[in-house]
């Protein structure tokens, strides 16, 4: 039981670390072909789909979208590749 | 004479009506029908129901294609049913009116022939036995309602962005 016990402590402060180095994170991607009414809805759906993802949003006038995501179960490159994945290739808008 | 298209109907009705009341309608109706059909000169029933079910299958084709390009593809995705392949769906876009309008004209030509008034449908058409007509009169509101969903729904986009 004394073995167990500061392991354990750390063990419990790392994980209430990494909760709180989870932040959400903004990114926009340029999505050029986003062209039809409904290709903003698809995409949106594509990147809502995809978990660590908190919010989306696209716009046909922008051809853009907006993804705010917890940085600590995603990243920019699965973004990327769910919206590739629907046949809208992107990139992040510089 | 002066004689109508329907006085010459209600003639030939109480000619072949007269001796052919006691064999059925079924033998009166045919045998009036022929007579009709040679006097009008007119095609015979089943080209005619030919062209309702052509027009019919014609409207939900175009009707079909001009969902492609926009609606499909968000109905797949929706389902998880997504792709890379779908930009390929995205090079019909440029032609969606024109399917839509064909769609629109095939529709108008399927109206005329499914909801004619009963008294004009001849055994065979689209629009002669009420089963069969209703079932007809179903898959055209179907493809109204594709139609309209195509039309309408770029304006109820936005709301989904």
């Amino acid at each position: 039981m004394k073995r167990a016990f500061l392991p354990t402590i750390f063990a419990i402060l790392a994980a209430f670390s990494t909760a709180a180095a989870a932040a959400p994170k903004t990114v926009t991607l340029s999505v050029p072909d986003m062209t039809c009414s409904t290709c903003p809805i698809q995409v949106k759906k594509a990147l809502s789909a995809v978990s660590g993802v908190l919010e989306a949003s696209a716009s046909l006038e922008t051809k853009e979208a907006v993804v705010i995501y917890d940085d600590s179960k995603t990243n920019v490159e699965a973004l990327i590749k769910a919206t590739a994945g629907i046949g809208f290739p992107s990139t992040v808008k510089k | 004479m002066g004689h109508t298209k329907q006085d010459s109907r209600r003639l030939l009705d109480s000619v072949l009506g007269y001796g052919l009341i006691n064999e059925g309608m079924a033998v009166s109706v045919s045998a009036k029908e022929r007579v009709l059909g040679f006097l009008r000169g007119t095609s015979s029933s089943s080209s005619s129901a030919k062209n309702g079910r052509g027009a019919l299958a014609t409207g939900g084709l175009a009707a079909l294609l001009g969902t492609a390009c926009c609606l499909a593809p968000l109905v797949l995705v929706s389902v998880g049913l997504g792709g890379a392949w779908l930009s390929n769906l995205r090079a019909l876009q440029p032609y969606q009116p024109i399917f839509i309008g064909i769609a629109v004209v095939a529709l108008v030509f399927a109206y005329m022939r499914i909801f004619r008034p009963a008294a004009e449908c001849r055994p065979g058409d689209v629009c002669a036995l009420p089963g069969t007509r209703r079932g007809y009169k179903m898959m055209f509101w179907i493809v109204v309602g594709l139609v309209v969903l195509t039309l309408g729904f770029p304006y109820a986009a936005p709301l989904f962005y």
